[in-house]
């Protein structure tokens, strides 16, 4: 048994029952629920003593019941549908509601939907982009999704309206599972949202392959109650010339773990992975973040930006992996960190391994506390001292949201960011 | 208790029957290593009662230590029974007799640098009188040190000439259950070099193992421990930059700094030893501890490495800042080519107010070899106001070399600075070419700019020894570029 299950007979219980619901299913999906149910049996939940759960551990998990145990769902506010005022919100059942999807050469499928309209492209691509073998908590979710939501954008087609997939309560609003498949030369953009209340654990795969020339931006936000777990994988597979954007928002939750990955694996590739993580009081976020370079001639960026205040704890781990002959890359990355409190904590790993020579990679990290001459200058203009904290915090943390292609999202964020720390004493 | 001190009395009073030199010919211990071994060592060093007991703990805490597995290097397991703890140095019968037995590739070498012909045979381990006129340049240095109050000798000595600053010291920054081969290097130790700068003194020169005529073979578990008192300064250097021969391939050595109030230490390493050939055959394996305490307010630790040598190198020469405005610099140059693999880096742990740390570490890497940087940079909630700034910057040559950087920051004061900056680049082609056209062979060109590239670190090199990193640097990426 490994260490970081103490008892497996949850996971098996409810795994035999997936199995009887979901009988009808193909024969290789089956295989890899199986499989992926043995590798997560193995590796268990990880703990701190994982290298890569150094700063996180998860062993409060490992025994499944906030997954797995039957709890009575909570009333969260769910977020307002970030699509055109005339898009309406299609509920999937089992937790998952999807808005804004009609639209040509956009369709949005359950996964029963999916599998009787494109089951090769299923088998193609349903859990082997984000691969469980090495990865005990997508492999948790390949095991157990017994939804999932299935976008596929026919070739060239130019989205105008986002996509927005919204996960609350229920089921499968625990074991979200997000299939997304940009055919040649199509551009989507697609709108993931979790909230939830009550005391759970929530564990998302999101996968995503951009084929030659399309370009998909993501965006996943995150405001669950700060009694919840999150962990989440998001993993992109690139051929040449697409483009995947990832924006990672982590507002909520008391323990956020999200890995959010892309393989750039055709030439002339490029992604951008950004995120913005503020948290407050005891709450716990953190990213992981992996480029692999497999291919020549790829860009990718990364902004990842931190306000943390109250005794809360924010990691932060970028890989950069550059492979032998993935010549002429060009990578930056950059996390910036705000603390704005004495208790609060910053783990942050940037990292870089290159096997190729012509390239140029660079990395920063930097981590500080708000200046206290601007904060200074704006008091002597007549501003209050809680008013200039406020404003100085915005001010860090705004350039990110920029990145944000989808308007009303960003419109939120902000708005959201501006109360967030709000104090009327500064 | 009073047993011990009866001990220790009697070994300081006792004549050092040895000598100064440790030239006689000693039995070898055969491989293998148990509690024995330790008891063997220490006794041969007629250690006191409560350094065995040191070095036993510290075996047992090995014994259940696991070897770390997480450096970024890769190496056939080592088997620590199959390794002699105690060899004596070399007879003279089994060294070369005369320079013209010596390796031409190596003399070709130290041709290049520029090393006087004297020196040659020296460090080909030729047996000739040569290597003994530093004898007297030894002594000479020994009395103007003592004049100032320095002492300044091996850590053996010093065991029996100074128990109590020894015994207040060793093992108090790196503990013997630290890691790995902190435990191994204190059960097993065979030599090394103490220093102690008293109160006020500033050493008049800087200290140099070469000078110590009995640290030529110290062997594989080198032991330093330098204490620097209130207001003191001291520099020291290790290692020279000509490569050195060895039969020992595993080396674990242990250096411990600790500096008091307004005192600095200033500790430059130039490590050449051999890295195996072309195809990766053979080579050092150098897998170091270093680490300096700024215990005193106003304190500062400065760490300087030029690393060409050692087929794999894992090193992390560190700072722990707990007096209040202590200072901890590293600057470190990493260069591996052919096959070699380091891993190497620095932690700073601030722990005291005002405290500042900065890191400037340049990898170089060339043919197939691997070169890591792992850095740490710890600021701990009381650390009010600490400041740290670092800059790793890779250059690539050759596009079957890999670079990588594993910088770790954790911080828990809101009052910290943090920064950090890392740039991985190849080698200029229109730098290269600039040169070339102005007429300047590619070599020159390539040992040019990887001199610009290094430059913030030899900086801090003292004199004669930036000059010979300079040249160091070009002879190890010979044959790297065009």
């Amino acid at each position: 048994m490994p260490a970081g299950i103490a008892s497996a007979s949850l996971y098996l219980e409810r795994f035999s029952d997936l199995l009887d619901r979901t009988a009808g299913e193909p024969s290789w999906l089956r295989q890899r629920r199986e499989r992926a149910m043995e590798r997560f049996l193995s590796m268990g939940v990880p703990t701190a003593r994982n290298e890569e759960y150094k700063y996180t551990d998860l062993s409060a998990l490992a025994g499944g019941e906030r997954l797995l145990g039957l709890q009575q769902p909570g009333l969260a506010a769910i977020p307002p549908a970030y699509v055109g005022d005339d898009a309406k919100a299609v509920w999937f059942g089992e937790g998952l509601a999807v808005a804004g999807f009609a639209q040509a050469g956009v369709r949005v499928m359950s996964l029963r939907e999916a599998l009787l309209a494109e089951p090769s492209l299923l088998e193609e691509h349903l859990g082997t982009i984000a691969v469980p073998d090495q990865h005990a908590l997508c492999a948790l979710n390949t095991a157990f999704f017994p939804e999932a939501a299935v976008v596929m954008v026919e070739p060239g087609t130019l989205a105008k309206e986002p996509v927005h997939l919204m996960f609350g309560d229920g089921m499968g609003g625990r074991h979200p599972r997000v299939l997304i498949v940009a055919g040649r030369s199509s551009s989507v953009r697609i709108v993931e949202t979790y909230s939830g209340a009550g005391s759970f654990w929530r564990n998302a795969v999101t996968e995503i392959r951009a084929t030659a020339n399309a370009r998909v931006e993501h965006c996943r936000a995150q405001f669950e109650s700060t009694n919840a777990y999150h962990t989440g994988v998001l993993q992109g597979l690139q051929d040449r010339d697409s483009y995947i954007g990832s924006f990672s928002f982590s507002f909520g939750a008391k323990v956020a773990r999200n890995d959010i990955g892309t393989r750039l694996d055709g030439t002339g590739c490029e992604c951008s992975l950004d995120g913005l993580y503020a948290v407050r009081d005891s709450q716990h976020v953190d990213h992981h973040t992996a480029i692999d370079h497999a291919a020549a001639h790829c860009n990718s960026h990364q902004l990842y930006k931190g306000v943390l205040d109250g005794n809360t704890r924010g990691v932060f781990n970028g890989k950069i992996f550059v492979r032998r002959d993935a010549q002429k890359t060009d990578a930056v990355q950059s996390n910036k960190n705000l603390l704005l409190s004495d208790k609060a904590e910053v783990n942050t790993k940037p990292q870089l391994e290159i096997d190729a020579n012509d390239v140029r990679c660079t990395h920063g990290a930097t981590i500080g506390q708000l200046d206290a001459t601007a904060a200074f200058y704006l008091r002597s203009r007549g501003i209050s001292a809680a008013d200039a904290r406020n404003m100085l915090t915005y001010a860090f943390a705004a350039d990110a949201l920029d990145r944000v292609r989808v308007k009303p999202v960003r419109h939120h964020f902000k708005s959201l960011l501006l109360a967030r720390f709000a104090r009327e004493d500064g | 208790m009073s047993s011990a001190i009866d001990q220790l009395e009697g070994l300081t009073t006792q004549e050092y029957k040895y000598g100064f030199v440790t030239d006689i010919d000693q039995e070898t211990l055969p491989p293998g290593l148990n509690e024995d071994t330790v008891r063997f060592i220490s006794a041969r060093k007629e250690e006191p009662q409560w350094l065995l007991e040191w070095r036993l703990k510290a075996f047992r805490n090995w014994q259940r230590m696991k070897e770390p597995d997480w450096p970024n290097v890769h190496y056939p397991p080592i088997d620590y029974q199959a390794i002699s703890y105690y060899a004596a140095p070399k007879s003279a019968d089994d060294r070369p007799k005369s320079l013209d037995e010596v390796d031409p590739e190596l003399l070709a070498t130290y041709e290049k640098l520029g090393i006087p012909l004297e020196e040659r045979a020296a460090l080909a381990g030729v047996a000739v009188d040569a290597v003994f006129d530093s004898v007297s340049v030894a002594t000479t240095f020994r009395e103007k040190l003592a004049d100032a109050g320095v002492i300044f000798m091996s850590i053996s000595e010093a065991v029996r000439e100074h128990p109590e600053l020894v015994r207040k010291y060793l093992g108090s920054v790196v503990p013997p259950t630290d890691n790995f081969f902190a435990s191994l290097n204190s059960a097993v130790y065979s030599d090394g070099s103490f220093v102690f700068i008293p109160k006020g003194v500033r050493c008049p020169m800087e200290l140099s193992t070469y000078f110590r005529i009995n640290a030529m073979n110290t062997g594989q578990f080198e032991r330093t421990l330098i204490v620097a008192e209130e207001g003191s300064y001291v520099s020291y250097l290790e290692g020279c930059t000509a490569p050195m021969r060895d039969q020992n391939q595993l080396h674990a050595a242990v250096v411990e700094l600790v500096a008091l109030d307004n005192a600095r230490i200033k500790y430059s390493t130039v490590q050449n030893w051999y890295p195996g050939d072309k195809d990766g055959n053979g080579g050092i394996y150098n897998f170091v501890t270093k680490r300096g305490a700024c215990r005193g307010r106003n304190s500062k630790i400065s760490w300087t490495q030029v690393e060409t040598g050692s087929a794999i190198t894992w090193k992390y020469p560190s700072c722990i800042l707990i007096g209040d405005n202590s200072v901890g610099e590293f600057y470190s140059v990493a260069v591996t080519n052919n096959h070699q693999q380091a891993d190497t880096g620095t932690k700073m742990i601030h722990i005291g107010r005002n405290t500042t740390s900065t890191i400037v570490s340049k990898g170089i890497s060339a043919g197939v070899s691997n070169n890591s940087y792992r850095g740490l940079v710890k600021i701990m909630p009381k650390a009010e106001g600490a400041r740290n700034f670092s800059q790793c910057d890779s250059m690539l040559m050759g596009d079957r070399c890999g670079a990588h950087t594993f910088p770790y920051l954790e911080v828990r004061n809101k009052s910290a600075q943090v920064e950090h900056e890392a740039t991985t680049s190849k080698i200029g082609e229109d730098q290269i070419f600039y040169l070339n056209q102005r007429g300047i062979e590619t070599e020159d060109a390539v040992s040019m700019i990887v001199n610009g590239f290094c430059k913030e670190v030899f900086r801090e090199l003292p004199m004669e020894f930036a000059v010979e990193a300079q040249k160091l640097l070009g002879v190890s990426l010979e044959g790297s570029v065009g």
